[in-house]
């Protein structure tokens, strides 16, 4: 109950009264936390640990009934989720996008150096990675392979984007579903300083800071946290208590670090401004290789920008994670998924093997021995249960064929519910995304990713008096702590990649493009996005398009049903989430988020490549 | 639908939107909790609240509701990044942000809750982001069971103001780009369109909001900070042009105030990527530069933090700033496409318009200006007794249909086929003459070779 939040109620207003958290400082704060003197931080040597798998959920509640969130906030696009709700756990649900542009027709008839910079629009917070995938894609039509350096550029540039996206995504988004910033105001400026030096997190200007927010309350407008959910009750295991956790002090230092947060992720964002002009929607990036010509004036912007985000991210990101934790044991409990994971592979390594990128390509499922290699041939497409007219059979995007057709008995739960495609790898729903990307290195055995993710096995297992699988990441949490390991692995790793640079055009390979043999072929260009595997496939002849296909991680994601009736990920991580509130189910909320989903990329159509169009659409949307 | 907000009674309103008076009073009681008040204030605050979930509806902030449309949320991105003053600041100490899917705390019902109560109060600035689509009677895009086209009709009833961020909101963007799916169109068009079939009717003075078009791809924060600046500490709205975008902001060529300009009056051009040319930072004009035709700022105030732009990445400008708030067709990416071709097909309602006629008929205008200005070099004597670009601009003066660089190529393949080529000291008119024959036989000889692959 909102009323019985009285900040001497929160859990605990001291770090000396909580286990988990004075447990945590004193594992948790990183070696890395020490490359604030300058020295590089060895990455291996950040533990990454989290707090301990909840209880099962009780089913206390008897709420009973539909709950819809619509439009879901903090993320890239128009997303509605439907669910139905028994006995205050969800039953059942419907995900579906809301929003048809039709980028593969815009693309159609135009030349393929034209795509990149087109088809980056698609999204305003990853335009590096379909800039990148669809490049890739007209270079293997045209079979040619981009030079050293325009390789390392490229991994840099993609770089940049992951690190501001991941530490957006955690800070100025997701974070508002587990700090209160409002809350902060009556924070103890004495306990919130012994609290941050006892999670080994960063400290910061606390007093000025509440002084800013009481000036802000002191308004009576409450800008961007008009209509929040902070009073919502959490509805878990102990459905009394307020959904909101955290103890004034933690408010404060999280507050604190989301405005940090916001410098870092604009620094990081110069340094893709900086190889590509201006991010979001980047020029750099073309067929062929970079436009970018190193100079050592803007090899050093981005270095000394590199190493000042790995910093951060090392000191703050991962300790801030650990101390909030423990406040939300129940998130580890609800959002399983699918438990299958896919991952194209991201950052090229020079052998140009997807494979063996930095983070690498495989199909992985919970209870495979091994990583299967990616098959392209076995994606398919299908449309059974959205808004277009089905062939019947699931097809692969090369040869696909799908017209969008509004149905004729209009849209409901058990027929045609969304825009979005159902993406299926040999036939099955398949996770994209940073926990896939995790979960396919550790099984390939990179080493910075496995030492972490055994880490955090291991206390989890402490914690829970068990030994724990990586089963245990597949969770709300799994996938929260997965983005924030994945986060210190690229920030290491851009510092790494500067200075393969540096040193490659000190050897005198300055050469960064490549011209195109010729100007006909098809191919695709498989590559990762920071929400997932990324699918971009053109078919080219006399340079110009004749068909353009593009598959996008959320797509996987918020897959609807399938001709088995068998759910997509999202919707199946949602069902069996606690509810308290139909009106504001924040456990439900929390789970959508930790598939950071994109919406606007989301919604496709498969090239007609008969020349048909989708003039026989007659509503895109609707379902009620 | 959205006149329902209108109601005098506020429980009726609730009711409607299926709220309970205890959720409403629950909610208060976090607000309450959030100001750091006693729950002896929740009554109080309940009543001051009664009237909204987005605290007091007028203060020392601005209102703002910020919609994202048919958007990649790259304006919203683009905002984040600026730094004079930072979001934070934007969002705590300028405006108040009710409403923005992106940034919002709040989301579902009490979000939109949010919207509907800055838009009943009015007096807001209202930032729109992305197209409006208007395919399927507006039901391309639909946000919270309402069409995008009924949201915006319905929030610039009352808007103090309306700030179109990004050449999408200012006339539909790339997604209005032939075949235009899903009938992508500004915001300006819309509301003119809708105020003349009489569904528009706007509360404040005038027929329309203040429209403030904000164009590239995406907007430019520092631009989005100027206009606040001027709304909210000088008090008045920026001077505008003929299309509604802020004279100070898009009033001069990318090309007039691009650091690479000395380079274009030399006549030093990147002709191809990776070449010494473009390590030399030269004029990329013959890539296909689109800043002698594009009016923006982007050269003066930079981008992300000013740490570069466009052409400083070696990038010609591909004219993203090139959006007709009238004309949906005029959009940028049709305009500018193909973006490395100086001319392009230019697909007009589904025809392909040939670029010859292009070239002598819709933009004689552009090329006749571009060539007097790109071309008309020779007689101002920079370069004395001539020099090896006047061969090239000769021959591309003569051959508009061709992309600048391709008499360098041509000259070449002249040369491979044994036919003599002056040297470029030699800048006669004779000279020149003969070189540009050699050079047109070469192409011609080309483009055969080429039509026989096909």
């Amino acid at each position: 109950m909102a009323d019985e939040k009285s900040p001497t109620d929160a859990p605990t207003t001291t770090p000396t009264t909580t286990d988990a958290t004075t447990t945590n400082a004193t594992t948790a704060t990183p070696d890395g936390a020490g490359a604030a003197g300058g020295s590089t931080p060895d990455g291996s040597a950040a533990p990454m640990v989290a707090a301990p798998i909840s209880a099962p959920i009780k089913q206390t509640r008897s709420i009973s009934g539909n709950s819809i969130i619509d439009p879901v906030n903090r993320i890239e696009g128009h997303l509605r989720i439907e669910m139905e709700v028994k006995n205050g756990v969800v039953d059942d649900v419907w995900v579906s996008g809301g929003l048809f542009r039709g980028m593969e027709l815009v693309l159609k008839g135009r030349q393929p150096t034209d795509a990149p910079y087109i088809s980056q629009r698609i999204c305003g917070v990853c335009p590096v990675s379909h800039a990148h995938a669809s490049c890739i894609a007209a270079e293997n039509s045209f079979g040619i392979e981009i030079p050293n350096s325009a390789r390392i550029i490229r991994n840099i540039i993609e770089g940049a984007q992951f690190l501001h996206s991941h530490i957006l995504w955690f800070y100025n988004l997701a974070a508002l579903d587990y700090v209160n910033p409002l809350n902060a105001l009556t924070a103890d400026i004495a306990d919130t300083v012994a609290l941050a030096e006892a999670a080994g997190t960063t400290q910061a200007d606390f007093r000025s800071l509440q002084e800013r927010l009481k000036g802000f309350a002191s308004n009576g407008q409450l800008s961007i946290f008009s209509g929040n959910w902070f009073d919502t009750e959490d509805g878990g295991a102990d459905d009394s208590k307020n959904a909101y956790q955290l103890p004034a002090e933690l408010d404060l230092i999280a507050t604190a670090h989301y405005l940090e947060a916001l410098e870092i992720q604009a620094c990081s964002s110069e340094i893709s401004g900086i190889i590509g002009g201006k991010m979001p929607h980047i020029m750099s990036s073309v067929p062929g290789g970079t436009t970018f010509v190193p100079t050592e004036e803007k090899l050093d912007d981005i270095l000394f920008r590199a190493k000042r985000i790995r910093d951060w991210v090392a000191a703050t990101m991962l300790p801030d994670t650990l101390a909030i934790a423990p406040f939300y044991l129940d998130v580890a409990g609800y959002g399983k998924g699918v438990g299958r994971f896919c991952a194209w592979g991201v950052f090229d390594a020079p052998s140009r093997n997807p494979e063996e990128r930095y983070l690498p390509s495989g199909m992985w499922g919970f209870g495979d021995s091994s990583v299967q290699s990616v098959d392209e041939t076995l994606i398919t497409e299908e449309t059974v249960r959205s808004f277009y007219s089905d062939s019947g059979t699931p097809i692969n995007p090369r040869s696909g064929i799908t017209e969008p057709k509004w149905p004729d008995e209009g849209p409901s739960r058990d027929g045609r519910y969304t825009w979005n495609k159902a993406p299926r790898y040999d036939g099955k729903p398949y996770e994209a995304g940073g926990l896939s990307r995790l979960l396919v290195a550790y099984n390939r055995g990179i080493p910075f990713i496995k030492e972490n993710i055994d880490m955090l096995l291991a206390y989890l297992s402490e914690k829970a008096g068990a030994t724990l699988g990586v089963e245990a990441l597949g969770s709300t949490l799994g996938r929260t702590a997965a983005r924030n390991i994945e986060t210190l692995y690229v920030a290491t790793k851009m510092v790494e990649w500067t200075e393969e640079l540096i040193a490659a055009i000190k050897g005198g390979d300055t050469k960064t493009f490549t011209e195109p043999l010729h100007q006909d072929g098809e191919g695709s260009g498989m590559w990762e996005a920071p929400r997932g595997a990324l699918y971009h496939y053109e078919k080219i002849s006399a340079n110009k398009i004749d068909a353009y296909q593009i598959i996008i991680p959320s797509t996987w994601n918020i897959s609807p049903r399938d001709a088995q009736g068998v759910r997509g990920p999202m919707e199946e991580a949602l069902v069996g989430v606690p509810v308290a509130d139909l009106k504001k189910p924040i456990h439900a909320l929390r789970t959508v988020h930790s598939f950071d989903p994109c919406v606007a990329c989301a919604v496709h159509i498969s090239e007609p490549a008969t020349g048909k169009t989708f003039s026989t659409v007659t509503s895109p949307w609707g379902v009620k | 639908m959205v006149m329902q907000t209108c109601r005098n009674s506020f429980d009726e309103l609730l009711e409607h939107r299926g709220v309970t008076r205890r959720d409403f009073l629950k909610l208060c009681g976090g607000v309450a909790v959030a100001l750091g008040l006693s729950e002896a204030a929740v009554p109080q605050i309940a009543q001051a609240l009664e009237e909204s979930v987005i605290g007091k509806t007028s203060g020392a902030l601005m209102p703002a509701v910020w919609l994202e449309l048919a958007s990649c949320t790259g304006c919203t991105e683009s905002l984040a990044q600026v730094d004079t003053p930072d979001v934070a600041t934007i969002v705590l100490d300028l405006i108040s942000l009710n409403y923005a899917e992106t940034l919002s705390a709040g989301a579902g019902w009490s979000l939109e809750e949010a919207k509907e109560q800055t838009v009943e109060a009015g007096g807001y600035l209202l930032f729109i982001e992305g197209a409006l689509m208007e395919g399927w009677e507006g039901n391309a895009l639909r946000i919270a069971d309402e069409k995008g086209t009924d949201i915006v009709s319905h929030c610039a009833t009352n808007a103090t103001a309306i700030v179109c961020c990004g050449s999408c909101a200012v006339d539909g963007g790339w997604q209005a780009a032939e075949p235009n799916p899903g009938g992508a169109i500004g915001i300006e068009a819309f509301l003119k369109k809708e105020l003349a079939a009489g569904r528009f009717e706007y509360k404040g003075e005038g027929d329309l909001p203040p429209i403030i078009n904000v164009p590239t791809c995406p907007s430019n924060p520092e631009n989005l900070v100027a206009i606040l600046v001027d709304a909210l500490l000088v008090g008045r709205l920026p001077e505008l042009n003929n299309y509604n975008m802020p004279t100070l902001l898009y009033g001069e060529y990318i090309h007039d105030n691009c650091p690479r300009r000395g380079h274009f009056e030399n006549g030093e051009f990147v002709y191809k990527f990776g070449s010494e040319e473009e390590k030399k930072g030269y004029c990329l004009y013959a890539m296909g530069c689109k800043g002698p035709q594009t009016k923006a700022n982007c050269p003066i105030v930079r981008w992300n933090r000013r740490v570069s732009w466009c052409v400083e990445s070696g990038a010609p400008c591909i004219g993203c700033a090139q959006a007709n708030p009238t004309c949906t067709t005029l959009n940028w990416v049709e305009t500018n496409a193909p973006f490395f071709g100086r001319f392009r097909n230019l697909p007009i309602a589904g025809i392909n318009v040939d670029p010859t006629f292009i070239a002598y008929g819709v933009g004689a205008v552009v090329v006749a200006a571009l060539v007097i200005h790109g071309f008309g070099m020779k007689a101002t004597g920079r370069t004395k007794g001539g020099a090896d670009f006047e061969l090239e601009r000769k021959w591309d003066s003569l051959h508009p249909e061709s992309a600048i660089g391709s008499a360098a190529a041509a000259k070449e393949a002249a040369r491979a086929q044994g036919i003599a080529v002056p040297e470029p000291d030699d800048a006669s008119d004779a000279a020149v003459t003969a070189a540009s024959a050699a050079a047109d036989s070469a192409t011609s000889t080309e483009d055969d070779q080429k039509g026989g692959d096909e």
